[in-house]
């Protein structure tokens, strides 16, 4: 089978209002994620701080340290993004994407609902959703024992820009997405990559972050007539 | 232990160009009077360019090797997905389809000859 579990994406849900894409765990507990690697991060680089600190005083032991607090910083500083967008996501239930067919094919057009609900009240301010309807390639490879990832873009559309109603629990977003018939289909195998996705930005006065969801959508080689 | 060599296989292709989902149909000739081990033939895509390479066998044609020894090109059918891919080149990669045939040789040492032919695989209309 070709195609791969969708990356971003859990697979659609059918539903009565039509196939309900929600973002993937991965995307879900990356704030976690972040966090906790900033905390460790932290938590090793100080310990070393603490040991070249506790050397005798002397020109060799100052330049380590500096260098390490360094170290500390990223560590702290990747601990707080986690942390807020941990607090973004405590706000607010994941999102979801509806369409009403699925998979797409090439040459067609169709209508996407964005939904993000909030876990308590209503927003009290208004806010902003920006969405773009994206397709690149990708590709991954080992260099080294490292691994490397490309992405080469092929079609980029910026949706329009709507508000975020005050008085509202969840932040709705409706828009018309058109794939051209000379555009590509899908394809996701392990290293190589054709991705479709629809990213949406949802800012609100009140939530720290850019609350960003993106969306894998699975074209088909097939062209409407 | 297996050892690939020097192809006398003949492969012959109806339609060189494709859409996803159809059937592709062609003959294969080997000519030999001993019946072959093993005669198949795969539909598979595969990846080159930047990214590591990924490869998928589709589908397969498995031929009874006794057909062979009747002198005449075997017809085979495989089937190309409905979901892709297509044959595409781009900026960092490429996806190449081909028909890959494989006679595997009577004996204690599995020797196997392999002959392919590249086939291109378009969108499909509706």
């Amino acid at each position: 089978m070709v195609q791969q579990s969708l990356p971003n994406s859990s697979l659609p849900q059918r539903g009565p209002e039509g196939f309900v894409l929600t973002v993937s765990q991965t995307q879900r507990y990356a704030g976690l994620l972040i966090f906790v690697i900033g905390l460790i991060w932290t938590a090793f680089s100080a310990v070393m701080l603490i040991v070249f600190i506790g050397e005798p005083f002397g020109f060799f032991s100052l330049f380590p340290a500096v260098f390490i607090s360094l170290f500390v910083l990223v560590g702290v500083l990747m601990a707080g993004a986690g942390l807020l967008e941990l607090w973004s996501n405590l706000k607010l239930h994941p999102a979801e994407l509806i369409l009403p067919k699925y998979p797409l094919r090439l040459g067609e057009t169709c209508s996407i609902h964005y939904r993000r609900r909030l876990r308590r009240g209503t927003f009290s301010k208004p806010g902003r959703v920006e969405a773009q309807l994206v397709c690149d390639e990708w590709v991954e490879y080992t260099q080294g024992t490292d691994k490397v990832t490309k992405t080469h873009s092929l079609h980029e559309a910026e949706l329009p820009t709507r508000t975020v109603v005050t008085g509202e629990q969840q932040a709705d977003y409706e828009s018309r997405i058109a794939i051209s018939s000379k555009e590509l289909p899908s394809f996701l195998a392990k290293h190589n990559q054709i991705r479709w996705r629809v990213i949406v930005k949802l800012t609100v006065p009140g939530i720290p972050q850019k609350c960003q969801s993106e969306f894998s959508l699975q074209v088909l080689p097939e062209v409407l007539a | 232990m297996s050892t690939i060599s020097m192809s006398t296989i003949s492969l012959f292709l109806d339609e060189e160009r494709v859409a996803s989902g159809d059937r592709i149909s062609g003959k294969l000739s080997y000519p030999t009077q001993t019946p072959p081990q093993e005669v198949m033939v795969e539909l598979l895509w595969q990846t080159e360019g930047r990214g590591t390479r990924d490869r998928q066998v589709v589908d397969t044609c498995l031929i009874d090797p006794q057909q062979l020894t009747l002198g005449f090109a075997i017809p085979f059918t495989v089937q190309s997905p409905d979901e892709g891919p297509i044959t595409y080149n781009g900026f960092l990669f490429r996806i190449l389809w081909e028909i890959r045939a494989t006679v595997v040789l009577p004996g204690m040492v599995a020797k196997k000859e392999q002959q392919t032919q590249p086939v291109s695989v378009i969108c499909r209309r509706s």
